[in-house]
């Protein structure tokens, strides 16, 4: 089992990661990946000029690696990996990176959603939209909490 | 004597992220009672500065000492710095 679990202030190439995913792959059977993109619109249609994401000196990367750790315990699988971007990220650009590599699909599968929706609720992060009416704090909506309660 | 007790108080250095340091502009001393709780530092936080209230307000809104989300029964010591984290949002 293995884990990486880290935030980059810089830049998040999916394409590295997903070959230094590769790397715990031998012997397994699946691997799936996940990127997450900065969108160019809001919820409501707005322009969106980026977005930034605010994080804790010490908090943030110890919940990114509380959620990983959580889902190599709970499935299948024999690595787990979640890259977050933190700082200034311009529309189209990756804020998220999730691999995970297993035996079979259904755990591979079922981390990498895991790990998203807790993502999504519980990593120490605050996403804030620069619009041209103003910035907005972006918050998890009602089907972001939901998507983490199918865990329960 | 008959003259109001005296209250011992100290200044308490807040630290907001995300929306909370917005709305208060960045880092912010707090007189509190000494003995008080988080929960009271934040009841002051929001009497001092009520626009601060939509997030301190929120439940979801944890306070944290040394690195340690702390509950709001939390008593702060003197000199200990206490930050506020506002619902968090990643992905």
């Amino acid at each position: 089992m293995s884990i990486v679990a880290r935030l980059e202030q810089e830049r998040l190439d999916p394409t590295a990661e997903s070959a230094k995913l590769a790397e715990h792959g031998d012997g397994a059977g699946a691997m799936v990946t996940f990127t997450g993109l900065a969108r160019p619109l809001s919820s409501d249609g707005e322009q969106v000029d980026r977005l930034v994401l605010e994080h804790h000196p010490v908090l943030t990367e110890k919940s990114l690696q509380d959620i990983a750790s959580a889902a190599a315990e709970r499935f299948d699988v024999s690595h787990v990996h979640v890259v977050h971007r933190t700082g200034q990220i311009a529309p189209g650009e990756p804020i998220v990176f999730v691999g995970s590599v297993s035996a079979h699909r259904r755990a591979a599968f079922e981390a990498a959603e895991y790990l998203m929706d807790r993502l999504k609720t519980e990593a120490v992060l605050w996403k804030r939209e620069d619009r041209g009416q103003g910035p907005a704090w972006i918050e998890p909506t009602r089907e972001d909490y939901a998507d983490l309660r199918r865990w329960e | 004597m008959g003259g109001l007790a005296q209250v011992d108080t100290h200044r308490v250095r807040v630290c907001g992220y995300g929306k909370l340091k917005s709305l208060i502009g960045g880092d912010i001393d707090v007189e509190v009672p000494v003995g008080s709780s988080v929960g009271e530092l934040r009841d002051a936080l929001i009497a001092l500065r009520p626009e601060s209230a939509s997030v301190l307000g929120d439940a979801r809104s944890r306070g944290c000492i040394g690195d340690c989300l702390v509950s709001d029964s939390r008593v702060i010591g003197v000199g200990e710095p206490v930050e506020f984290l506002p619902p968090v949002s990643g992905g």
